[in-house]
């Protein structure tokens, strides 16, 4: 009986002990739950899986990536919102995730970013640039504002679709010159790619390694960065923010969990994710891939957020942009 | 004597005995993904490609590709034995294919499969050799209006497909196309028919669609009669195809290759169209073609030939343009960036021995897939003689499986079982289902394309007529309706004769 009552007690004190080892310094005893929510071959599920591959090696257990693709990444993100806060499933979300709110606000809001889910911090980027087609004939930023101001709605700029890095900057593009362009999306970004190419389009703000050996192969002409810097693979372009201060749309990746994700969880995966991208194998697979690592603080991914949701329905103030026309 | 300079770097390439191993790996890894239903290409080549990253350009994309040709080939596999299109492109191997399986052929009809795809090819492999930079350029010379045309042509073609009533094919087609049109539309970004469910914004996915209706459809069919099932797959002749087969395969294969090779190099639904529309012409031109859809071996050997034609083709607006013709091609594209090549025409003149060697390794990886496929036959074929009340619990799991791989989602699986049910429908009423698949795939993309036309036209709907390519394709969709319509429109008037005279 005694023997008993002193296991017993030995138990709740080693939990105690293990509780509070956990409140300090969480460490998972079960895969991670990765959700992708975008089909597999993407860029940001091959960025998030080599994010994955790293920190399953660092963090003591398997992070599973797992692709939940659907409404834009709507399903995804609700998987996670229902998910329980507890560190085991997590998802990467990109720049549709700031917008989503002012796409959709003549109807259902879908969610509100920063209260239905904890942020844990920015991943990677990658920097756009606005291509047009050689046979347009335009080689400035100012030349294609010109020519869509004499001829308003003959241009058009493609996309792969509503939300996406492409149609938002044009939208944005749209906002702050004025102009009128046609929206023309396409099935996936490859498409749009190609439709450059074939002079089907008159412009795209591509993501860039998509369009680099095209601008090389002079099947596009780059007429300035979509992104706020200029970058190594393309020195002599710069960026639209030289011609219209504050403009910046790269294609950005973060790691986000359910609501109230409690801090210990949210400091330890921010603090291994933030490792990963700073490993130097990781940090060149990325820049092989074009895309930049931003690890960052939770607090200045809120603060990032924050800023987005508030930028996109600014623009959906201007242009009247939305989900559904 | 470029030419043979630069095959000689190809087979350099290609034959050392570390890209073999990993070609043998990528076509084993493909036959597999291909065997198994829902598991696609994309997904498999999506989950390796961190493998390739520590591995030279070459053996990376000799084995991805190997995974992409490989799936063509295994996709037909289950198509023949149990009808279950484990591709989008093996449906039309199953119309026939099951049927030749159903009287005993199974053993012919993957062997002809088999070696209709090795010919394909072979043959595709030399197109690439000698026309890879003239035929990328047709890619680009085909703008919306052209697919629409295209698209035109192929829904008209697939009345052809039908046996049996024009009424039920056109019913089926009907009702294909509203199928099609559940999700998000792309032009406008606003969702139809999907009753505020999430999980249908983006559409129901063919794989879904083909598995219920095909597959579940006839277990379900089967099960209501079991004890005849047994005694047909009791006999099984020959494993091989007979002198008098190869007599009626040859012109097939040829024609499906051609067929096929064109449609390959066209992005978006090109290779799709190949096998349906192979099998259309065989239908049309075959001296046999009373026997479609009844276990015509020229079905079989014509389709095969064609997607297997097409996914060879299929990589040269990759590789010499920089563009992706489908899913496949944008992960290749993707491959190679992290490689640190940027695709495009550089490709053939600064990494001549990854271009070559890529395409000649397609050759040796068709072959691998016939020394690989041909000897396992012979087993595949003694596995349906398993008896059925064994063999359809583990179809109908595998079909579960890898409908939920789809996106991890078991709202997919119930959606499955109710287009088994339709499935078993279709087949009391005798409708025959493969024009319903074909709209199916077509429909969205025929609207998607007639409406960007119209964006970038501003609304003139003339463009069809005065674009070139565009109006030759609808002319002759013009001629197909008529060819078809006429003898029923000639049995009307003499029936109205008759009823004047009388």
């Amino acid at each position: 009986m005694f023997k008993m009552l002193h296991s017993a007690l030995a138990a709740a004190a080693l939990l105690a002990l293990t509780g509070g080892a956990q409140a300090a310094d969480w460490k998972p005893e079960k895969p991670i739950k990765l959700i992708i929510p975008f089909g597999p071959g993407g860029a940001t599920d091959i960025v998030s899986r080599i994010l994955a591959a790293k920190v399953t090696e660092t963090i003591g257990q398997p992070v599973v990536v797992e692709n939940r693709a659907g409404g834009g990444g709507l399903i995804g993100l609700s998987a996670v919102r229902e998910a329980r806060p507890d560190g085991y499933t997590v998802l990467v979300t990109t720049i549709g995730f700031g917008a989503n709110p002012a796409l959709y606000r003549h109807k259902k809001i879908p969610y509100d970013p920063l209260k239905d889910f904890t942020l844990i911090t920015r991943t990677a980027e990658i920097p756009t640039v606005l291509v047009v087609p050689p046979s347009l004939g335009i080689n400035t930023l100012q030349e294609f504002i010109d020519r869509a101001k004499a001829k308003p709605g003959t241009l058009s700029l493609g996309s792969a679709g509503y939300g996406t890095v492409n149609h938002l900057a044009g939208e944005l593009f749209k906002a702050e010159t004025g102009i009128q362009t046609i929206h023309v999306p396409y099935r996936s970004g490859g498409l749009s790619t190609t439709a450059v190419v074939s002079g089907e389009i008159s412009g795209l703000f591509a993501t860039t390694p998509s369009a680099l050996g095209h601008i090389k192969n002079k099947a596009m002409v780059p007429l300035a960065m979509g992104s706020a810097k200029k970058i190594d693979t393309l020195p002599d372009v710069e960026p639209t923010a030289k011609l219209i201060p504050g403009f910046d749309v790269p294609d950005w990746q973060g790691l986000i969990g359910p609501a109230a994700l409690p801090k210990n969880i949210v400091d330890a995966l921010n603090a291994q994710f933030g490792a990963a991208l700073k490993d130097p194998e990781v940090v060149k697979r990325l820049s092989d891939l074009g895309a930049i690592p931003t690890p960052s603080t939770p607090e200045e991914f809120v603060a990032f957020v924050t800023s987005e949701v508030k930028k996109w329905n600014s623009v959906a103030d201007r242009t009247g942009m939305k989900a559904e026309n | 004597m470029d030419l043979l300079g630069n095959l000689w770097i190809g087979l350099e390439t290609a034959l050392t005995p570390y890209n073999l191993l990993y070609c043998l790996v990528g076509v084993f890894f493909g036959t597999a993904v291909g065997v198994l239903p829902g598991l696609g290409p994309v997904a498999t080549i999506a989950m390796l490609l961190p493998i390739t990253f520590g591995l030279p350009p070459e053996s990376a994309l000799i084995m991805l590709a190997g995974i992409y040709y490989g799936a063509q080939y295994g996709g037909s596999t289950t198509a023949i034995l149990v009808n279950l299109p484990g591709e989008s492109s093996s449906v039309v191997t199953a119309l026939d294919g099951y049927q030749m399986a159903r009287q005993g052929n199974a053993g012919r009809a993957l062997a002809t499969a088999a070696i209709g795809s090795f010919i394909a090819g072979t043959l595709a492999t030399i197109v690439i050799i000698f026309f890879a930079p003239p035929l990328a350029s047709i890619a680009l010379k085909f703008g919306p209006a052209e697919y629409f045309s295209l698209m035109v042509l192929g829904l008209i073609g697939s009345i052809v497909l039908a046996r049996g009533s024009l009424l039920h094919a056109l019913a089926m087609i009907l009702l294909g196309l509203f199928l099609g049109l559940v999700g998000t539309d792309i032009t406008s970004g606003s969702e139809r028919y999907t009753f505020d469910l999430p999980k249908l914004a983006d559409g129901i996915d063919f794989v879904i669609v083909a598995m219920g209706i095909f597959g579940v459809g006839e277990i379900i069919a089967n099960l209501e009669n079991e004890s005849k099932r047994e005694l047909i797959t009791k006999r099984v002749t020959g494993l091989m195809p007979t002198r008098e087969d190869w007599r009626r395969i040859r012109w097939p294969i040829l024609r499906g290759t051609l067929l096929g090779s064109i449609l390959g190099i066209l992005p978006g639904g090109g290779a799709m169209l190949a096998s349906f529309g192979a099998y259309s012409l065989e239908k049309k031109v075959s001296p046999n073609s009373a026997e479609f859809g009844k276990g015509a071996i020229e079905g079989v050997a014509a389709p095969e030939a064609a997607n297997n034609a097409g996914a060879q083709t299929s990589f040269i607006p990759m590789l010499t343009l920089g563009i992706p013709s489908n899913p496949v091609m944008a992960l290749m594209i993707g491959a190679m960036i992290i490689q640190g090549i940027q695709p495009g025409p550089s490709v053939m003149t600064d990494q001549p021995s990854l271009f070559w060697g890529l395409i000649v390794s397609m050759w040796v990886g068709n072959l691998m897939l016939l020394a690989l496929n041909l000897p396992l036959i012979g087993l595949w074929v003694r596995m349906i003689s398993i008896p059925y009340h064994f063999l359809f619990p583990m179809i109908v799991a595998f079909c579960s499986i890898g409908v939920f791989s789809l996106s991890n989602s078991t709202f997919d699986v119930y959606l499955m079982a109710i287009f088994g049910l339709l499935g078993y429908v279709f087949r009391k009423i005798d409708a025959e289902p493969a024009p319903l698949l074909l709209a199916f795939v077509l429909g969205p993309m025929m609207e998607e394309f007639l409406r960007r036309t119209l964006l970038l036209s501003r609304g003139d709907t003339t463009v069809f007529f005065t674009r070139p390519i565009s109006a030759i394709m609808l002319g002759v969709a013009v001629i197909l309706l008529i060819i078809v319509l006429l003898p029923s429109i000639r049995k009307k008037r003499e029936e109205a004769f008759e009823e004047e005279a009388g």
